[in-house]
């Protein structure tokens, strides 16, 4: 009997110890997920997406077997050339196993980069990227902390629709640009305006109560139908007119803001406040172009999982050096997207870029990689870009820094104009007559389309730029017929006058108007030379 | 006949009552209302008309042949199970009539939701089509290749038995004559693994053109009534290698289409002009199915119901491309309209439906309900897996094949001649490419899978049936 009360209680006190450490072990499980974010934050917040609950309640073990299923027909419907049913069996897999990143981030490439290129027309082609982009906006919902969906995606904006790999490319820009210029109203949104604005309906009805003007308004023209009221603004690209008159103007901002952050959440997933941080980090982007998204992926990713985001930072820097070579679109008409857009450099990026290497080059992750030798090339481009875009003050500033800070920067004594024609000239110097003929239309090309799109300084400087790469090969070639150019002048007339017959009346007028000018001011010089000429003439007679 | 109508009548009455009929007709009804709104094309609007056509009717026919083989199964055994077939027999009403009957009215029945749902999806989609604003493109495209029914005409294969044996013959007697021992080939084994060997080669090779070669593929039997205002469509799928290799790419070449046409002669007869006309060279997408409208007119391209088709390849960058044997190309001819295809699409549906009702019906005949169920469910698995191992291992017939594989294929093939795939009664994907699904071709599938293989699977039922002692079956119940 004793025996038998002694065991109870030693029992009894075991459960109670094991019970006591429990308590603690389970706090501490619960750290661990939540440090390392095991369990996703949207899905606590907002609970599993009804489709993947259901499938996962009402197949259980049997998803798997039927995304095998689905898996093994996509791939052979794709060997076949038949693509029609991949977007819905990429759907299905990806809501049975939504936790199967893998599977999801090599749908949406293969949509994105396999499918795409088997169409002929452009915009087939961009319709498949768009749904491997969609795709794994979706994955991403499902798998809010893992890099390697936001790796994929990130990629395909920066390497798909970035890059000229792709003979669509152009069009790809395009069709993104006008896309989103629609949703934002204007080619450089007001973003801390946005981010500012509501984001969600509650919190717009907090703004506008029952009784407040705007309300009103919104009652007596649909009565309060904010979803046909979105379907709307999606129709027109903005407030329906008839509302518009009846609210104040702030009013009609505040509704305008919500519903274009509302749309650009639905189609491209991104929210303002994150553009705004991505911009404060990472300088002024320009949110048309394909490397922003790439950079705002990756940001994104490398919050959502710290420590793990070494292919996010180099994709980071990978997209900030595209984005510094090509991130600026100048448009023939402003916030009117055609396909006469020039892609400039986003000299705004550089300090980001420049940060971004020197934290690379000190972090242990990267202690052996190639980076110091692609920061110093990073650097030159630099110095010659500011340079050649009328930012002289800056590429003083890097320049300096090129020969403080890299391996080879003491062996360069130039000065900066030195240096940078030097670059200019190294490309001279191993150039033949074509691709000296080549270049020279390249930057007589981009001169004139400058001043076609109004940006005059950063043309007279490619200008300048040119006439100094004549001179120099002019110089080099001296006597050789053969291989002599045309007159600089003759040169620079017959490229503006290819741009004048082929592109739109608002560059063409531009660049004419510029030209006339440009002939005006040589007609009175040679004048004023001929008049002091003759002056000089009658003083001697 | 009274007594048969009474049966069928008293089978569907029970039917409509039973509670997995309704749990399945609500599936019916939702895969009517829902799926055509919830499924996601390519967005293009061929591709979208194309995934509602497969998926739509293939649900459809999916669920309610679940539903036939469940109300088959459980109409025939319960009646056994719950002693009520006894009401029945001592009726003078022969058995076989008795499980006729209710074969009968389980597939009128799903006959009849058959009906229904086509004609649902049907009327959805003209609505679509109607109402839908589609660029002109757009239009064309969908009219041309999915809302039509072409016919597929593939190209005549060589004989390459006799190709390999001729091939075969001509070696040996040269080496013959070059004085080498050829006393191997003697050995009737020998002799054959050097003919498969060969056959083999040739078939791998028949669609291979390298750099500035051309490849010709005849086509016979095209219709001999065609105008030139009839489109012919050219379907194709090329490889660089084979189709398996990560080498596929954008390649060169030029389409060449034989001429043969008739020419009215100065003196007023007729000679048959031949002559070569080449299409520009394009850019090629390999693995990846093309399909363009032949732009050359009827009357010269094809003549006396032949044709002859040939690719040259002018792709510098590639070893050689490859039209896999059984890949293309193609002849598409329109030989009947979308609603035409569509309902012999149905039809096929209909006789899948009257198959397993046939082959359900007769395991239950022999068989307690849920044995019963699940003989026919994994009958239709079976059937599904063996195809699957048929077509997924190439190459399974190799000397050099894995033993397994072989196995596997061969396994699968003695399957296939036994039982009944459900997918054959699936001809949506047809449908859905605006290919032809052919009087013949529903003749040959009525014939080989409901007369040959399933009708002697519901008489021997019809007869064990008949044979069999009910009353014990009652008593263990």
């Amino acid at each position: 009997m004793k025996n038998r009360f002694t065991l109870f209680f030693a029992l009894l006190a075991g459960t109670l110890i094991l019970l006591v450490t429990n308590v603690f072990v389970q706090k501490r499980m619960a750290a661990i997920v939540q440090e390392d974010k095991l369990v996703d934050e949207n899905f606590a917040a907002d609970g599993t997406p009804p489709v993947v609950a259901f499938s996962t309640m009402a197949l259980g073990g049997f998803r798997g077997l039927i995304a095998d299923i689905l898996w093994i027909r996509a791939g052979d419907l794709q060997q076949k050339g038949k693509y029609y049913e991949l977007v819905q069996l990429s759907d299905w897999i990806l809501k049975l196993q939504p936790k199967f990143s893998a599977a999801a981030s090599h749908m949406g490439w293969n949509m994105a980069y396999n499918v795409s290129v088997a169409c002929k027309r452009p915009e087939d082609r961009w319709r498949w990227v768009r749904r491997g982009i969609q795709l794994m906006q979706d994955a991403i919902t499902m798998n809010p902390n893992d890099p390697n969906v936001y790796h994929e995606l990130a990629w395909i904006y920066q390497h798909k629709l970035g890059n000229v790999l792709d003979d669509a490319q152009r069009y790809y820009k395009e069709t993104m640009a006008r896309q989103l210029i629609f949703i934002y109203g204007k080619h450089y949104p007001d973003w801390e305006a946005w981010a500012a604005s509501p984001a969600t309906e509650e919190a717009l009805r907090e703004l506008f109560p029952a009784g407040h003007p705007a309300w009103t308004a919104i009652l007596e023209y649909n009565q309060g139908d904010l979803a046909r009221l979105f379907g709307e603004f999606q129709l027109n690209g903005g407030l329906p007119k008839e509302l518009k008159d009846k609210l104040s103007p702030e009013d009609a901002i505040v509704l305008d803001y919500y519903f274009r952050r509302k749309w650009l959440k639905k189609e491209w997933n991104v929210d303002p406040e994150t553009i705004l941080a991505v911009d404060k980090r990472y300088g002024g982007l320009d949110w048309l172009l394909p490397e922003s998204y790439g950079i705002y992926w990756a940001y994104v990713g490398m919050q959502r999982s710290p420590g793990k985001s070494l292919p996010l930072t180099r994709l980071t820097l990978q997209s900030l050096v595209a984005s510094f070579n090509y991130g600026r679109m100048l448009l023939p008409k402003e916030n009117e997207i055609s396909d006469f857009f020039l892609l400039v450099p986003n000299t705004g990026v550089i300090d980001a870029a420049r940060e971004l290497y020197k934290e690379v080059l000190t972090s242990q992750e990267y202690a052996h990689g190639p980076f110091e030798a692609l920061y110093e090339n990073f650097l030159i481009d630099s110095v010659v870009t500011l340079y050649t875009y009328s930012q002289k003050e800056q590429a003083a500033k890097l320049y300096q820094e090129l020969r403080n800070d890299t391996k080879n920067g003491n062996s360069k004594k130039m000065t900066l104009d030195q240096f940078v024609l030097n670059e200019w000239e190294d490309d001279i110097v191993s150039s033949d007559f074509k691709q000296i003929g080549n270049e020279l239309e390249g930057l007589l090309f981009t001169s004139c389309l400058l001043i076609g799109y109004g940006d005059r300084d950063a043309a007279a400087d490619h200008l300048a730029l040119a006439l100094r790469v004549y001179n120099g090969y002019k110089n080099k070639h001296e006597g050789y017929d053969r291989v002599s150019l045309p007159p600089f002048n003759e040169m620079k007339a017959r490229t503006a006058q290819a741009i004048i017959e082929n592109y739109p009346p608002e560059i063409a007028n531009r660049l004419r108007a510029e030209l006339e000018e440009d002939l005006k001011k040589q007609e009175q010089a040679a004048a004023e030379a001929s008049a002091s000429g003759a002056g000089q003439e009658a003083a001697g007679q | 006949m009274t007594a048969f109508l009474a049966i069928v009548k008293l089978t569907i009455r029970s039917a409509v009552r039973s509670h997995i009929f309704r749990l399945l007709l609500i599936l019916l009804l939702l895969s009517v209302f829902l799926l055509p709104f919830t499924l996601m094309g390519d967005g293009t609007p061929k591709g979208d008309v194309q995934i509602f056509l497969q998926y739509c009717l293939g649900f459809a026919g999916f669920i309610l042949c679940l539903s036939s083989v469940w109300l088959a199964c459980s109409e025939v055994s319960s009646d056994v199970e719950t002693a009520q077939i006894h009401m029945i027999v001592v009726k003078p009403v022969r058995r076989a009539v008795v499980l006729l009957g209710k074969y009968t009215g389980v597939v009128l029945i799903h006959l009849f939701l058959l009906l229904i749902a086509a004609t649902a999806f049907y009327a959805f989609l003209s609505f679509r089509l109607a109402s839908s604003e589609f660029s002109e493109q757009d239009r064309l495209l969908l009219n041309e290749q999915v809302l039509t029914a072409r016919a597929l005409y593939s190209p005549v294969r060589p004989d390459f038995n006799a190709l390999a044996q001729a091939e075969l013959d001509r070696r040996i007697k040269d080496a013959q004559e070059h004085g080498q021992n050829v006393s191997q080939y003697q050995d009737d084994q020998t002799r054959q693994e050097a003919f498969l060997e060969l056959r083999k080669e040739m078939i791998a090779t028949y669609g291979l053109t390298s750099e500035g070669e051309t490849v010709f593929w005849q086509f016979e039997g095209l219709p001999k009534d065609l105008t030139d205002d009839d489109i012919v469509f050219l379907r194709y799928t090329v490889y660089v290698n084979r189709y398996y290799t990560q080498d596929q790419n954008s390649v060169r070449g030029h389409w060449i289409f034989a001429a043969n046409y008739v020419r009215q002669d100065d003196l007023g007869g007729e000679t048959v002009v031949s002559d070569l006309m080449a299409l520009p060279e394009e850019d090629i997408l390999t693995s990846s199915q093309n399909e363009m409208a032949v732009p050359i007119r009827n009357s010269y391209f094809i003549y006396d119901g032949k044709a002859e088709v040939g690719f040259l390849n002018m792709d510098k960058n590639t070893a050689e491309l490859n039209f896999e044997e059984g890949k293309g190309p193609f002849l598409l001819i329109r030989e009947a309209g979308f609603f035409s295809n569509y309902c012999r699409a149905i039809l096929v549906l209909a006789i899948g439906i009257l198959s397993v009702t046939l082959l359900a019906s007769a395991v239950a005949a022999c068989m307690s309900l849920p044995i019963a169920i699940f003989f026919s469910a994994a009958y239709m698995l079976v059937g599904g897996l063996a195809n699957y191992l048929v077509t997924s291992i190439p190459d399974a017939l190799d000397f050099q094949a894995e033993y397994t594989g072989t196995f596997g294929y061969r396994f699968g093939d003695l399957l296939l001649n036994l039982i009944v795939p459900l997918q054959d009664f699936f001809v949506t994907g047809h449908l859905a490419n605006g290919e032809l699904v052919s009087f013949p071709f529903i003749g040959m599938l009525f014939a080989k899978d409901f007369v040959l293989r399933m009708l002697p699977v519901f008489l021997l039922g019809a007869w064990i049936y008949t044979r069999r002692e009910l009353a014990l079956v009652s008593k263990r119940g």
